[in-house]
């Protein structure tokens, strides 16, 4: 894994990285514009019903799965939280091993991401399928996805042309719809012999135990009705109350993932006979525990704020180095990176809980401390988020409880002594006094882009003080 | 007795930008306020604060109030919504004294972005026409998305007869962020060069308005560096300009 510098610095001299990210990032967030403009002219209000709505959600989360879970076993499918990865993959292996000579097509799941799911079921020989046109991009590419729900948003049509050249063996073209007609021919040949399917979910519907999965492709409704066993992965989350509570969120989600109004396919799957529905726990419950930090649960997953990122728009997912890029991939980022280095301690409950008062956060989690560094808190994040999880402000606790380097923190606490007039007269003082080669030198690294950073000749107290003798 | 204002000049404004301060005092007495500058001001604590400490924060929150609590005025203006959403909006998470935090309840309300006071008390300011020119208003992040004023700075620059005043309703962050300009100077500069291209680009503006000094600081400063020569105004030292 590149370190944070590089990994930034690389991203940055990558212009073809920034125009496509640029091209699509905009594209879609005009499209949203448009369509809150002309539908939606109670989007505040929307919102607030929303995030309502999701609060309880994360409440009520224990009641309203066990709500689910009888929903589910009533009709005989099988339901199950899973308290961390390494339980998640297994229990899948088991479901799937009677159909392993055949191909498992999947749909796309950022919690099969986070657990490595495919890859992992591709070392014990299992032969699987990305079928969003994305996920197969980025599959193909042998790389992580960028992007929370448009996967391969960091490549050109050109890039996808030379990488399906490559894989499938097809005359280069970038013409997107022969790519995608490419695609599907090949994944219409996995669907047809495939005897089981790996799902996400979008929503869990608890007082009918349904799945709910939105996409545009289709691809989702072949994947969840042709082959005889279903398995669906996703997080503790992911709970809604009611069919009722869910209108809002499918008005809301589509719009703010793409601008479209309404995505093209939307299903409603009352999980029964041949459906596993499995629910991820690990460091998802000891946040619902958090009341400080419980509020990134919220999220509904719909990349907006990854759209609008001022960051993420010049640098793209890759450069984050976690499975979640973007504004909610950095608040989600300290406790997702503990919970892998718990897994490899042994798990201990009393650990956990002690975790808990120390904010969740590890004195080590040295890349999520560094992905606390990409945001200038312009707030564009916390503004777009449908549900209103107050993404900056969280930026803002988590930089204060995250440890801090040794001389850093000297500094700061030295730097307190500017609190008062006397020192902070003398400091400007000695920098109005220091000659303007050496200030600029000091400047350096910042004034290359921005020119010399000099104080004016008189502060302002001096100058009012003349206007006012 | 005219009401009396305070003025509560940020330290970018004090050190870098000092016309500014006195610009703003120009105009609030014009307002028909009579001006007062406490003394002992240093820094509302935000590098601090946006760094991640807090603990270290208070030593500033603590002066801030007892100033400006002491100086027991009508209203307290300042030029950069970024200072005054710290203040306003910021200040009550951190651990304040028990007085401190009385202080912070009379003195939060009474602050106010100079944007804020004109809207409210600068109606009575008349401006001369300002010429057949086209201004992009750069609206800075803390003053539009924490502070919520919107439409004010726009109002009284259209209130300069013959301006064309255009500016985005999504706006794009100057890439400034306090420290992380300086923690992560290349990338908060690429920032900076993707907001003045897309706006010389989508506007093409005769004049930048900004504000706040501290995006000011940046995308003027960026601008230099790289040769764009469009000039760059802090919106006080614009409307002074144009009375």
């Amino acid at each position: 894994m590149p370190t944070f510098k590089d990994a930034i610095g690389g991203a940055l001299k990558d212009e073809v990285l920034r125009r496509n990210l640029i091209k699509a990032t905009s594209h879609s967030l005009r499209l949203r514009r448009e369509v809150i403009e002309a539908r939606y002219p109670h989007w505040e209000a929307m919102r607030e019903k929303a995030g309502a709505i999701r609060k309880r959600s994360l409440d009520e989360n224990a009641a309203l799965w066990e709500q689910a879970r009888q929903a589910i076993e009533a009709r005989g499918g099988s339901f199950a939280i899973v308290p961390d990865r390494a339980d998640v993959i297994n229990r899948v292996r088991k479901e799937l091993a009677p159909f392993k000579g055949a191909p498992v097509v999947k749909s796309k799941s950022m919690v099969t991401e986070e657990l490595g799911l495919r890859e992992e079921l591709e070392r014990d020989g299992f032969e699987i399928y990305e079928t969003d046109l994305g996920e197969l991009i980025v599959q193909f590419e042998e790389r992580p996805p960028s992007h929370i729900t448009a996967p391969a948003i960091h490549l050109s049509r050109e890039q996808i042309g030379r990488i399906f050249e490559k894989k499938l063996n097809v005359p280069y073209t970038s013409d997107p719809v022969a790519l995608t007609a490419m695609a599907r021919r090949f994944l219409r040949e996995k669907f047809l012999v495939a005897r089981a399917g790996i799902t996400g979910a979008n929503f869990i519907v608890a007082e009918s135990g349904t799945l709910v999965l939105l996409e545009n492709e289709g691809n989702i409704r072949l994947t969840t009705a042709l082959p005889e066993r279903i398995v669906a992965v996703t997080g503790l989350e992911k709970i809604v109350p009611t069919m009722d509570d869910l209108k809002i969120l499918l008005r809301m989600l589509p719009v703010s993932a793409t601008g479209q109004f309404q995505n093209c396919y939307t299903s409603f799957i009352p999980l029964g006979k041949g459906h596993i529905l499995l629910a991820l726990d690990g460091w998802r419950s000891r946040l619902l525990r958090n009341a400080k930090y419980r509020e990134i649960l919220m999220c509904i997953r719909c990349g907006a704020c990854l759209n609008i990122c001022p960051v993420y728009g010049l640098v793209g997912g890759h450069a984050y180095r976690s499975v979640y890029p973007g504004p909610i991939g950095v608040i989600t980022g300290p406790f997702l990176h503990e919970s892998k280095k718990e897994e490899l301690r042994s798990k201990k409950a009393e650990e956990a809980n002690k975790d808990t008062e120390n904010h969740g956060m590890s004195s080590d989690s040295k890349l999520a401390s560094e992905n606390l560094k990409l945001s200038s808190l312009c707030g564009a994040c916390t503004d777009i988020c449908p549900v209103g999880v107050p993404i900056h402000s969280t930026i803002l606790k988590l930089r204060a409880d995250a440890p801090k380097p040794f001389w850093e923190h000297r500094a700061f606490s030295a730097g307190r002594a500017m609190s008062r007039p006397s020192i902070w007269r003398i400091f400007l003082g000695l920098i109005r006094m220091m000659p303007s080669g050496l200030l600029r030198m000091a400047a350096r690294p910042w004034a290359r882009q921005r020119g010399p950073l000099a104080p004016a000749r008189r502060s302002f107290g001096d100058l009012w003080k003349k206007k006012r003798s | 007795m005219p009401p009396k204002a305070a003025l509560f000049i940020p330290c970018l404004t004090a050190e870098l930008e000092p016309e500014t301060g006195l610009h703003m005092a120009d105009l609030v007495e014009r307002a028909g306020f009579e001006v007062h500058v406490p003394e002992g001001q240093t820094c509302c604590g935000q590098p601090w604060f946006n760094t991640g400490y807090r603990k270290e924060t208070l030593a500033f929150a603590s002066r801030f109030l007892e100033i400006f609590d002491a100086a027991a005025c009508d209203c307290i203006v300042s030029p950069s919504g970024s200072c005054v959403s710290m203040v306003r909006k910021h200040y009550k998470e951190l651990d304040l004294a028990p007085a401190n935090r009385q202080r912070l309840e009379r003195v939060g309300p009474r602050l106010l972005e100079f944007t804020e006071f004109m809207a409210l008390h600068g109606s009575g300011l008349r401006f001369k026409p300002g010429g057949p020119r086209k201004v992009y208003y750069h609206p800075s992040c803390h003053l539009t998305r924490e502070l919520g004023v919107k439409a004010a700075p726009l109002d009284l620059l259209n209130r300069i007869e013959g301006l064309t005043v255009t500016t985005d309703t999504e706006p794009l962050c100057c890439g400034f962020g306090g420290t992380f300009s300086v923690k992560m100077p290349e990338l908060s500069a690429a920032m900076t060069a993707r907001k003045v291209e897309q706006v010389q680009s989508e506007h093409n503006p005769d004049l930048w308005v900004i504000p706040d000094a501290s995006c000011l600081l940046q995308i003027h400063g960026w601008m230099r560096a790289h040769g764009v020569a469009t000039p760059v105004f802090h919106l006080v030292d614009f409307l002074h300009a144009n009375l």
